[in-house]
């Protein structure tokens, strides 16, 4: 273990060997929430900009925070901390916060966290230790059922919250860690087959508002004044924005409230409008290359763990941006994900640099070499 | 190293396999990547004009404006039928997407007000999407504020602030002035003002007569709304404009002078001005208020109003006809004068006058006098101061039917006094020709001498009686009767004289004679003074008298049931020095002219002389 003297000058060499360049681009993200912020706040930095700052500020303190533990003891404590976060999850039933027919949040000392966005991180915390430590050659029901166990309990939990697109996510992000750390691709193949086949199944455990949603999704004209309207709405507020938008803080869209839930999950929408396709091009990009930086920074640790973990953060950031993205687009069904960085949401934020904390660390410690231990 | 396929994982080459699979990744991600700026490409560059258009229809939204209804003024310039501000709660199918939903949450947030949903329903289903469908017609300060700020649960329900009708005299002028009531689908098409559900439209009297006047233009705006429909801001707005000011002849007080002395009576009061035909009074009783109409009336008042057997709904001085009765004497003489009848020649009343009949057993068939035991001799003046029923008998023998038509129609019986007011009733001047025409069967001899003493097929209007006599008074000056002043008043009237002036001195003095001489048949009902009034009573007959009734003894009217007594009439001019008005009182079964209707218009013509009304045109400035 280190000397107290150790830590702080191990500190500021972690410091400098952070990547400014990933950094900078979340903070330009974190700026662009910003803006979207004030506008739809409609100039007023003290609603929703001033606790949007405040929580980025208490990201980039965990940020720090993870950034700073050594990666040892994080692979060392990676099941604790996924158990502590499904435990988190299994007490929602019991202590959780109701709002709009879901039980999502709980309280810890007065402030308001959703588990669900944790979990999408300690998941795949909990995958990258495992799969870093398995053997070659174990059997096929020893190697799988473990990993699938630890996936679809999460999963399950959050379904019956019900919040079917964070599930989703989390399945996707466990998914893909499956994907990277080599597993057969027969077995993909088998997967998704049966998953398809038991769709009709599982269509019969949705919700009547998740079955509304997706059937929605397929034909938005079924219901132009229901379910239909949201999407609509986003995609004439993304249409009227044009190329080069109609200016900042003159969308009519959004404006006069025609957009759903603007301030979470359908900001980008209300970017669309008002810096147009120049806009929501450019926001793609600062996305891309975020990406693209981690998976660099990814590739680079030398220990399976740091890759997996690294790697398995930026698939669930991926995912996020995509869903909705394609979700406002009218590409995806609408299944209520945050844009990351830029929505309006404190737990989606403390999760996400929670989750960039973890690859920064992995990034700054690449060439420590962790030994299999037995899970 | 094994093949691949048979283990779980593929880690033969652990490092090389992860960058490959991250690649692959990566490559889907980029490919996502695409997807999603090409459909953003779509959205806002290709589609971009569909879109613009939609966010322009999302955030403008087109309103009509209601244009305030112009306002009706008397004589004097005093208002008589004016708009207020009122509150009210109209639906727009178009700008909610649950109409049944809206109008739930309106009902249980305004629980003491009568909302029928399903009739909204309809009426919002049976329109266009876009046109504002009124819910709740006038609403407390309260509920209104109520209403606005629960806005966000109410979609697309708007309170606004809208004009009722609202008339000052009440009931005196509710048949003159008629009301507005909603526009009903058969106006639709010719009213503009039907865009909005909430216009009222002119249903009867002068408010239907001048709608058009009235009713103003619609204006409308564009307006930025949010998606809960608040109005945000206007873009562009077009005002409406009031309608038109009308101004009337009536003189309010006089007209409600009239209604008051009529109260209790079923009939009606025409005054008229005999030098230039402007009517003073138009009144009819019983009334309604006309006030109820500004508010969606209740099926049972309704009922109450059109199973009244007075029937209040009906304005009794242009739309009741009734058989002029001695009335039409004046004017039998004046057709016989113009026959070469002399006005000195006497002639016997012995009660009755027979006539040929071969059809009954006598031979003959008798036609009575209203007194049984006859005049003696009597000559024009005596005739029509006694009201002779056998001097007319035998005068319009001499002279014919087609004479006295002509007279008639020449003073204006049997045609529309004002062609404007739609529920006015012609009446009917029978002749020859018109018997042909209208019966198909010829002109008989008794007919004539029913027609002589004003029964038989002859009907008159209360306001035709008054135009009659006033210009028989004027000295047979043709008078366009007026209700209404143009925008242009022309103080010249036509100055036609459509009769002999020495012949009608003779009829004005046999009428003064009628009341102010002892045995006058409104002796009873003259007036002492200054200024005196003169004129002829009417009794119309409403059922035949069998001869057997006449051989048991009349039956007195007071002893009948009420829709069985004779109508009393009387047409009055004054004062007799130097005439200005005429007057026509119609009292519906009230008995006889000289014990219902004289004492009536003597009271009229009282207040005339007496309060010397400054009956000038007070003129109000259409502004």
């Amino acid at each position: 273990m280190y000397s107290q003297n150790n830590m702080y000058s191990s500190a500021f060499a972690k410091l400098q060997s952070i990547n400014y360049p990933l950094l900078g681009l979340i903070i330009i993200l974190f700026f662009v929430g910003l803006a979207a912020l004030f506008s739809i706040s409609n100039g007023d930095f003290y609603s929703w900009p001033l606790k949007h700052s405040q929580r980025f500020i208490l990201g980039l303190i965990i940020f720090f925070i993870v950034v700073f533990f050594d990666l040892r003891l994080i692979f060392g404590y990676a099941y604790v901390i996924f158990f502590l976060s499904i435990i988190s999850l299994a007490i929602i039933p019991f202590f959780g916060i109701e709002s709009n027919g879901a039980t999502r949040w709980i309280n810890i000392a007065g402030i308001s966290l959703q588990p669900s966005e944790f979990v999408k991180y300690t998941l795949i915390l909990a995958l990258a230790k495992y799969f870093h430590s398995i053997d070659n050659d174990s059997g096929f029901i020893k190697t799988l059922t473990i990993p699938l166990i630890i996936t679809l309990v999460p999963v399950f939990l959050v379904i019956t919250q019900p919040d079917l697109g964070t599930a989703l996510i989390i399945l996707l992000g466990g998914i893909s860690l499956f994907w990277i750390s080599g597993l057969n691709y027969k077995y993909f193949i088998v997967g998704v087959l049966s998953v398809l086949c038991s769709l009709p199944v599982l269509w019969q455990y949705l919700k009547d508002y998740q079955k509304d949603r997706v059937l929605t999704f397929f034909n938005p004209e079924r219901d132009p004044l229901g379910n239909g309207y949201h999407i609509m709405q986003s995609k004439i507020a993304l249409g009227s924005g044009g190329i080069f938008g109609k200016g900042y803080m003159e969308g009519t869209q959004s404006h006069l409230n025609f957009l759903p839930e603007m301030q979470t999950d359908f900001i980008f929408t209300m970017l669309g409008e008002e810096f147009g396709f120049i806009g929501t091009l450019l926001l793609l990009f600062i996305y891309a290359a975020l990406i693209i930086n981690s998976i660099r920074l990814a590739l680079k640790s030398r220990s399976l763990f740091s890759k997996y973990l690294s790697l398995g953060v930026c698939n669930v950031f991926f995912i996020y941006v995509f869903v909705n993205i394609g979700m406002v687009t009218g590409l995806l069904p609408v299944v209520g994900v945050p844009l990351p960085f830029i929505s309006y949401g404190g737990s989606s934020m403390l999760a996400v640099m929670f989750g960039f904390g973890l690859l920064m660390n992995c990034y700054i410690n690449r060439n420590i070499i962790i030994e299999k231990t037995n899970y | 190293m094994k093949k691949s396929g048979k283990f779980i994982f593929q880690k033969y080459d652990t490092e090389n396999l992860i960058n490959r699979r991250a690649a692959l990744v990566t490559i889907a991600k980029a490919g996502v990547f695409s997807v999603l700026a090409g459909r953003l490409a779509y959205l806002q560059i290709a589609e971009n004009s569909n879109y613009k258009k939609l966010s322009d229809k999302n955030r403008i939204t087109h309103r009509f404006l209601e244009p305030e209804r112009g306002i009706i003024f008397d004589l004097q310039g005093r208002p008589i039928a004016v708009n207020k501000q009122k509150y009210e709660i109209i639906i727009i199918k178009e700008e909610t997407r649950d109409v049944e939903r809206s109008l739930g949450n309106l009902k249980s947030l305004l629980p003491n007000v009568n909302i029928d949903i399903e009739k909204i329903l309809k009426e919002v289903n049976s329109r266009k999407k876009f046109i504002p469908i009124g819910i709740v017609d006038d609403l407390t300060w309260e509920d209104f504020s109520k209403v606005n700020v629960n806005i966000h649960k109410l979609e697309g329900i708007y309170p606004q602030i809208g004009f009722k009708r609202y008339y000052t005299q009440g009931e005196s002028h509710s048949h003159l002035i008629g009301y507005v009531s909603p526009i009903s689908k058969s106006e639709e098409e010719s009213n503009p003002l039907s865009k909005l559900s909430t216009a009222k439209a002119g249903k009867i009297g002068v408010e239907k007569a001048k709608d058009t006047i009235l009713r103003g233009k619609l204006g409308n705006k564009n307006i930025e709304v949010n998606a809960s429909g608040r109005e945000i801001r206007e873009l562009d707005r077009v005002n409406s404009v009031q309608g038109n000011y009308i101004q009337l002849t009536i003189d309010s007080e006089l007209q409600k002078f009239c209604y008051e002395r009529l109260k209790g009576l079923s009939g009606s009061v025409c005054v008229i001005n005999v030098k230039n035909g402007e009517f003073y009074a138009l009144a009819s009783s019983p009334s309604y208020d006309p006030n109820i109409f500004s508010k969606s009336i209740s099926n049972e008042t309704w009922e109450n109003l059109i199973s009244n057997k007075y029937k209040p709904l009906i304005n009794k001085s242009i739309s009741n006809q009734y058989p002029p009765g001695s009335t039409i004497k004046p004017f039998v003489a004046l057709a016989a004068l113009e026959s070469g009848v002399s006005h000195k020649e006497t002639l016997f009343c012995d009660g009755k006058h027979l006539i040929e009949d071969t059809s009954l057993d006598s031979g003959y068939k008798t036609f009575h006098c209203w007194k049984k035991e006859g005049h003696g001799n009597v000559d024009m003046t005596e005739a029509i101061k006694v009201s002779c029923d056998v001097y007319f008998y035998q005068i319009a023998r001499r002279i014919g039917i087609n004479k006295i038509a002509e007279i008639c129609k020449r003073y204006g019986l049997g045609e529309k006094v004002f062609n404007s007011l739609y529920e006015e009733k012609s009446g009917v001047v029978p002749n020859k020709q018109w018997k042909l025409e209208n019966l198909g069967s010829r002109w008989m001899v008794g007919e004539t001498l029913s027609a002589g003493i004003g029964q038989g097929y002859f009907l008159t209007t209360s306001a035709q009686l008054s135009l009659a006599l006033a210009q028989l008074i004027n000295n047979g000056k043709k008078l366009i009767p007026k209700l209404i002043y143009d925008n242009k008043i022309s103080s010249v009237y036509d100055e036609r004289i459509i009769a002999d002036p020495k012949y009608l001195k003779i009829i004005k003095n046999a009428l003064d004679e009628a009341t102010n001489a002892p045995g006058g048949t409104s002796y009873r009902s003259r007036i002492i003074g200054k200024y005196k009034m003169a004129g002829k009573t009417g009794t119309s007959q409403v059922r035949a008298i069998s001869i057997k009734e006449r051989e048991e003894g009349l039956i007195k009217n007071k002893d009948l049931p009420w829709e069985k007594r004779d109508h009393g009439l009387f047409i009055g001019y004054g004062p007799t020095t130097d005439p200005k008005y005429a007057v026509s009182v119609i009292v519906e079964h009230g008995g006889s002219g000289s014990g219902s209707a004289a004492p009536i218009a003597s009271d009229i013509f009282k207040y005339l002389f007496e309060k010397k009304i400054n009956l000038k045109r007070n003129e109000i400035f259409n502004v």
